[in-house]
């Protein structure tokens, strides 16, 4: 095979699949936003649905609530998922079982684990009927709304649960790999218990920790399933405002849910990307 | 001691992580399990004051949507994967092992769909589904799942390459090995691990997918998260949590056989944390 | 000045595996003592336990007589130089080298000049901005070294310190230590494997086999006066002969030999000579071998010849004898197949029999 051929024709059925579906379909999006719609005979291109859901006020509702989802469930299961790490690196007894049921979240689906949210929390759920049997609660009505509720606690509880354990596993790879060497170099130089986290083990596990948080708040800003099973009609989370003006009966609302569609995925990769690059910075000059 | 108050105050916090943990990962899971042999359960008792067998019954029952739902989701994801396995191998071979320009700008593609929802580019790639006659029917969902699974799958085999040596396919060559005798013989052995680690993450991924499955499936594709959500809204618990212990089997099944071939350093997992 | 102080010390894991066995070691103040031994023998565990990375089993550690066993590694005032240097990746040459005075809160001024004055000890000067990356392999060595020092240790301890450097970059580095251990006069411990390494950096040598102590003393001794025979095959000892001692005469297959006094008891024991200490050419009828030319290796500087020697005993294989001539007295026996060896009395040494 011709050298020159190889590397292309090797890549060619992954960059198939990425360009003619992903690629494809995102642009096809853009275009439907723009309100290019043949199956209805509209060929103009305008940005009228952009301007119709940006003076949509429950749009910037949605667009809050997803932001709040985000960035509540990102940073409580980064940090969570650190404490697991760290205290699954050592040896103990019983670790083994541990780091089993610590990874045995990671392959559930997510609304698997709605579902069992919604049996935990909700307030004739099992965790209402412990604070009834502990004598806390008089009725349903007593056990706060932890699903289906303002702040969208259930939602962001099934998002920490998985995030934790998903950021949490890798981070425990990287662990492993580094073993404990450059910690015992800080220690004969002096370095205490918390110096040794803040000076060797933060840094070294800074890529680690970034990059599985981007991809966990990128996925917790865009995903649909868990918000549509736990979380309140109005306002519902930015993905679900989109599907619902999507299987709208009326098609002139498809350039709404498009634009919808291609804001959120504007937002995501703008953030990700701005991510991205302050961590590349802060990386770079060396500070931690 | 200063230093035995330390380790013991250090000794008590690692107990309280772990038994947090490890109880937080599992309470999900409790309520689940009771319901599916529930009868009747009202608030606020702790214990089903009626047990029954009817929802698993129902589950396995020929009549009942869930079989051809399983069985749809089965067929789904095993296609999804086995499509997915040469996509990932070329892929991940080309970015593993060499060095070519526009490597960054190619890898970056290849991973955009881990960052990008795929609600955008499912509500985009509908309509071209409709005009082809994908729309609605299973093929199309199968394509469509391999946006999710691609990234994955080449992410994985991309580690895998980049620990493999190619000399040992010269080395073959050399002793007279034709290309499907070193496929077979030196590149086959050598990545199975990785193989078998990026073929789970495709079923698992393809196997739990809603969104896609529901616009381009349109209803007509069910497979058994779309049955398992209709369930969840109905109300009734005992099916739900009954069709949520099948929809997860594969997923334990997953970590059984992964444990095997993720022992702790994983160069998949760890290659994760390098990004 | 500190010297250090083993009583008893012993490691084991799981209660089965014991890397380190009772051991009891003086390591001389202001001296650097070298901890040698074939690998697994537990030396760098030994290491560990004086940095206070590892808790022994049992046993005391003490520094000048004060007992640091309970005193954990940060706050000990001894510093380890590790194999792979660990500098750590993201921080620059200053940082690293200024991360043990940071950690004790020093000011930042104070720290630069510090560094400063060590970059300039290791000679590396104005190197701080750089980072580790960007160094050679004996760069990254030296900045180790200078990270160590500035904290001004009572112990510097080197876990195999010329092992990943090539031929010249040994010679330079171990000139750097020695001089840098002159100058401050701190106490140093370092850990090899190799006897070569062993002899050209420590004045103090302790020899190690599973976890136990076989030798402590100068270089010299073990060369000289090796207490056991495997003592002298790491040493590269490799002639000996089996034999009955009696005052000082030794009867042994190859005939009686004439050995100057030794302490051993009268008995059984092993009579070993080390190559070059081998004669060729003997002139009286004592202490002379007679052994048929097997194979020679020239060398450049030397030539190796590998001889055997009939002995005595009836139906006995002949005892094999290697023998390291210089190249100007390999001249004469060019063309020799049998020579006649002087095994002299005051090259003799005797170790205890196997």
């Amino acid at each position: 095979m011709k050298d020159r051929l190889r590397i292309p024709l090797l890549l060619a059925p992954a960059l198939v699949v990425v360009v003619v579906f992903f690629v494809g379909g995102l642009a096809l999006a853009l275009l439907q936003s723009l309100g290019y719609m043949p199956i209805i005979g509209r060929y103009e291109v305008s940005l009228d649905a952009y301007r119709a859901v940006l003076r949509r006020p429950d749009f910037y509702q949605s667009l809050l609530l997803t932001a709040w989802i985000a960035g509540v469930s990102t940073a409580v299961s980064t940090i969570l998922a650190l404490l697991c790490a760290l205290a699954l690196r050592r040896a103990f007894r019983g670790r083994r079982i541990a780091t089993f049921i610590f990874q045995l979240n990671v392959p559930i689906p997510h609304v698997v684990g709605a579902v069992g949210v919604l049996f935990l929390f909700s307030q004739s759920g099992f965790l209402a009927r412990l604070a009834y049997a502990g004598g806390l609660i008089r009725e349903p009505a007593d056990f706060p709304a932890l699903v289906f509720d303002p702040l969208a606690l259930g939602i962001i509880f099934e998002y920490v649960w998985k995030a934790t354990c998903f950021i949490g596993v890798i981070l425990l790879a990287v662990l492993l790999s580094l073993g404990e060497s450059y910690e015992d170099a800080a220690r004969t130089l002096g370095a205490g218990r918390w110096q040794r986290f803040r000076f060797v083990i933060l840094p070294l596990l800074l890529p680690g920790i970034l990059s599985s948080s981007i991809l966990v708040f990128a996925f917790t800003f865009g995903a649909f399933e868990v918000p549509l099973l736990l979380g309140q009609r109005f306002p519902s989370a930015l993905p679900v405002l989109a599907y619902r003006s999507y299987t709208d009966v009326d098609l002139n609302a498809r350039p709404e849910a498009m634009a919808m569609s291609v804001i959120i995925a504007l937002i995501i990769t703008i953030l990700v990307l701005g991510y991205m690059r302050t961590a590349r910075w802060a990386a770079g000059s060396g500070q931690s | 001691m200063d230093q035995e108050e330390l380790d013991r105050a250090a000794g008590c916090r690692h107990w309280l992580v772990v038994g947090g943990m490890v109880t937080a990962v599992l309470l999900p899971f409790i309520p689940l399990i009771i319901w599916s042999f529930a009868r009747r359960w009202f608030f606020p008792a702790l214990w089903p004051t009626e047990w029954s067998g009817r929802a698993w019954s129902y589950v396995f029952s020929p009549g009942s949507q869930v079989l051809p739902a399983l069985l749809n989701s089965v067929l789904v994801a095993t296609a999804v994967t086995l499509l997915s396995i040469p996509i990932g191998l070329t892929a991940g071979r080309a970015i593993g092992l060499y060095r070519f320009r526009g490597r960054t700008l190619v890898q970056f593609l290849i991973l955009a769909p881990t960052i990008v929802p795929a609600l955008a580019v499912a509500m985009g790639i509908h309509v071209a589904f409709i005009r082809y006659g994908l729309a609605d029917t299973r093929l199309g969902v199968i394509l469509v799942h391999l946006v999710p699974v691609t990234p994955y799958m080449v992410l994985i085999m991309s580690s895998v390459f980049a620990n493999y040596n190619p000399d040992f396919e010269a080395q073959a060559r050399s002793l007279g090995a034709r290309p499907w005798q070193v496929f077979r013989f030196v590149l086959l052995p050598a990545i199975w691990p990785g193989l078998v680690v990026g073929s789970l993450f495709a079923f698992i991924i393809s196997w739990s997918q809603y969104l896609l499955t529901l616009l381009i499936g349109g209803g007509q594709v069910v497979t058994l998260p779309i049955l398992l959500f209709s369930f969840a809204n109905s109300g009734d618990n005992p099916i739900t949590a009954a069709l949520s212990m099948v929809f997860i089997a594969p997923a334990l099944l997953f970590l059984l056989l992964s444990s095997r071939y993720l022992q702790g350093r994983s160069a998949a997992i760890g290659g994760f944390g390098k990004l | 000045m500190t010297d250090v102080t083993l009583q008893g010390i012993s490691k084991s894991y799981d209660g089965r595996v014991q890397a380190v066995a009772d051991l009891d070691l003086t390591i001389p103040s202001g001296q650097i003592t070298a901890l040698l031994g074939p690998s697994g023998c537990g030396k760098t565990t030994l290491l560990k336990i004086i940095a206070g990375l590892l808790p022994p089993t049992a046993g005391e550690v003490l520094f000048n007589g004060r007992a640091v066993t309970a005193i954990p590694a940060e706050k000990r005032d001894a510093v380890m130089v590790f194999q792979n240097h660990l500098l750590f990746p993201y921080m620059s040459v200053l940082e690293n080298v200024g991360f043990g005075l940071r950690m004790r809160g020093v000011k930042k001024k104070l720290i630069e000049r510090r560094v400063a004055e060590m970059l300039a000890l290791v000679q590396l000067p104005g190197y701080e901005t750089r980072t580790p990356r960007q160094l050679s392999g004996g760069q990254q060595q030296r900045i180790a070294l200078a990270r160590a020092l500035i904290v001004e240790p009572e112990v510097l301890l080197l876990d195999e310190p010329l092992a990943n450097l090539d031929a010249h970059l040994r010679d330079e580095m171990r000139d750097l230590i020695v001089s840098i251990q002159r100058e401050l006069g701190i106490t140093t411990v370092f850990v090899t494997h190799d006897q070569e390494e062993a002899v050209i950096l420590a004045q103090h040598v302790a020899l190690m086999f599973a976890g136990r102590l076989a030798q402590v003393g100068p270089p010299a001794d073990f060369y000289e006066r090796p207490s056991t025979a495997r003592v002298a095959r790491f040493f590269g000892g490799v002639n000996f002969v089996e034999g009955v001692k009696r005052g000082t005469a030794v009867t042994t297959p190859l005939g009686v030999f004439c050995v100057d006094h030794s302490p051993l008891p009268d008995g059984p024991v092993l009579l070993t000579i080390r190559p070059e200490n081998v004669a060729l050419g003997c002139a009286a009828p004592e202490n002379m071998v007679l052994a048929r030319l097997e194979s020679r290796l020239y060398a450049g500087t030397h030539t190796r010849l590998r001889l055997l020697a009939e002995t005595a005993v009836p139906d006995a294989p002949p005892l094999p004898i290697e023998v390291t001539a210089a190249a100007a007295a390999m001249r004469q026996y060019e063309n020799e197949q049998t020579l006649k060896l002087h095994f002299a009395p005051d090259h003799i040494w005797l170790v205890p029999a196997d």
